[in-house]
């Protein structure tokens, strides 16, 4: 099995190499200029441009953080509320479940049409579409996954006298979480697209912004070094996600 | 530790299911029976699939209501779990973010426990499962018998006058299996509390029990009350374990009237 892994990396990575060489030789000397892709030279030449005239250091940071800091609060505010969020049920849980369905099935995107229709030019606008999605997401989640619960654990500890508030807190909010961070791959890809979306729509700050820009302005090299860049970052948060379960959500879920 | 006045007495336990359309269902009809210091140490509930064993302990561990009767624990009703009664679900449940030690001592946190974290007599209780070395081994990728020794040890930092096992060693292979009587057996000569374990295995109830509560299913209900002979256990034979399996199949063809029956191999 590891040697199949193994494999698949080398041929992998032999395959993007062929490519990336076919690309130098077939743009740069043998096809005329095209709308496909752009001359690797030119790309060269437009590294700079767009550290210096898009500043595309700031806006690649903001973009990060807008993905990143929320996803990190919101865990938190999870953490701390973790009882208050097991404790739901009834009419609360019926409120839990229409906001799923609202960020899920009616998208998202357009409760971020209406915030950037509020406050159009506000930096912090973002991170609070951010944080209030990724919250509500995880809280849904969190609250939904609890009727896969062990019930054994429960049991266990219910006849030892552990208090429902003592069962939340110690045993269901570490029982829930590799199913919390299970789902936090897809959810890490849906978080993305959105931010770069509010960021193309608002037109403030952010990648998205930059590849609004790069389009308004026919700057081909540029966009197609954003685009480039996009993928690779999302491929690097899905690594550090990786590792943070390793790290601290080892178990799985019985 | 536990004083010489302890009873539980089970009496007239009743339960009764209802499902969404209203349609009711009996799972348990009154069921009594007694457990006090001079009773066997070691007892088993033998009955059917289906036979409301699981419902049975739940009740008496106080986690679940009856329809009607009482759980009497030293004359008082038995309404509150206190760590008196304790359970062991089928499963062993062991946490597996934590490693053997705080597994155990999670259940310190509890008001019911008197024992501090980290005191010697975790240790003595981790030394007496067999987990000495483990300490800070996790438990997820573990045996069922890995996590049935730690379930122990945490249900014995109670001191509980009655521990609640139930059909514990179902999924486990037969050498895990023999491991895990052994250790029972083991833990028996140590401790004051009582077992009762709810089982559908003849053999087991045979083997491990000084007394076997005989249920019947649908609903279920006390058959017969046996009397084991206390050395079963060290000197059990084919011979004698066939008796015994032609004994209960007769109690549950109805062959023999319904009491006491004291019988040794």
């Amino acid at each position: 099995m590891e040697n199949k892994t193994s494999s698949f990396r080398k041929s992998f990575f032999y395959i993007n190499l062929l490519l990336f060489i076919s690309y130098i030789i077939l743009f740069e000397f043998i096809l005329p200029e095209n709308n496909i892709l752009p001359r690797p030279d030119i790309i060269l030449i437009s590294i700079p441009a767009l550290l210096k005239d898009y500043d595309i250091l700031s806006h690649f940071l903001t973009t990060i953080s807008a993905v990143y800091l929320p996803g990190i609060l919101a865990y938190l505010i999870l953490y701390i509320c973790r009882e208050f969020v097991l404790r739901q049920s009834g009419i609360t849980n019926k409120i839990f479940n229409y906001f799923s369905g609202l960020f899920f099935i009616v998208p998202a995107l357009l409760t971020a049409i209406l915030m950037i229709y509020w406050f159009p030019y506000s930096f912090y606008n973002e991170y609070i579409f951010s944080l209030l999605f990724t919250f509500v997401w995880m809280a849904v989640e969190f609250h939904s996954s609890k009727r896969l619960k062990n019930e054994s654990y429960i049991l266990a500890f219910s006849s030892m006298g552990g208090e429902k508030a003592f069962l939340d807190k110690n045993i269901l909010w570490n029982e829930l979480k590799p199913r919390l961070f299970k789902k936090l791959y897809p959810h890490h890809l849906h978080l993305w697209a959105l931010i770069l979306t509010f960021e193309y729509i608002q037109d403030y700050y952010g990648l998205g912004t930059i590849l609004r820009k790069t389009l308004y302005f026919h700057d081909f090299s540029a966009l197609i070094i954003t685009i480039f860049i996009i993928p690779v970052i999302i491929l690097a948060g899905f690594g550090c996600l990786k590792l943070l379960e390793n790290k601290f959500v080892f178990w799985e879920a019985e | 530790m536990n004083t010489g006045a302890d009873t539980l007495k089970v009496s007239k336990i009743t339960k009764i299911y209802s499902d969404e359309f209203g349609t009711k269902r009996k799972v348990l009809e009154d069921i009594s029976f007694e457990i006090n210091n001079s009773s066997p140490k070691m007892m088993s509930i033998l009955a059917p699939f289906g036979g409301g064993k699981s419902t049975l302990l739940r009740i008496i561990a106080g986690i679940e209501k009856p329809s009607d009767g009482d759980i009497i624990l030293n004359a008082e009703k038995y309404l509150q779990p206190n760590g008196k009664l304790v359970l062991i679900p089928e499963k062993s449940p062991s946490l597996p973010w934590l490693n053997v030690k705080e597994n155990i001592e999670l259940a310190c946190r509890l008001d019911t426990c008197r024992k501090k974290a980290g005191s010697v007599e975790i240790n003595d209780l981790i030394g007496m499962v067999g987990l000495s070395g483990y300490e800070n081994h996790y438990p997820h990728n573990s045996s069922l018998g890995f996590r049935f020794r730690i379930s122990l040890a945490r249900a014995l930092l109670f001191n509980p006058f009655v521990l609640l096992l139930d059909d514990c060693f179902k999924k486990m292979d037969a050498v895990a299996r023999e491991e895990m009587y052994e250790l029972l057996k083991f833990v028996l000569t140590k401790v004051d509390t009582s077992f009762l374990l709810a089982t559908t295995n003849i053999l087991e109830a045979v083997r491990l029990s000084g007394k076997i509560f005989l249920m019947g299913k649908d609903p279920g209900k006390i058959l017969n009350e046996i009397n084991v002979s206390e050395d079963s256990f060290e000197n059990y034979s084919d011979y004698g374990i066939q008796k015994y399996i032609k004994l209960i199949e007769s109690a549950y063809d109805d062959k023999i009237l319904p009491g006491s029956i004291n019988f040794s191999i």
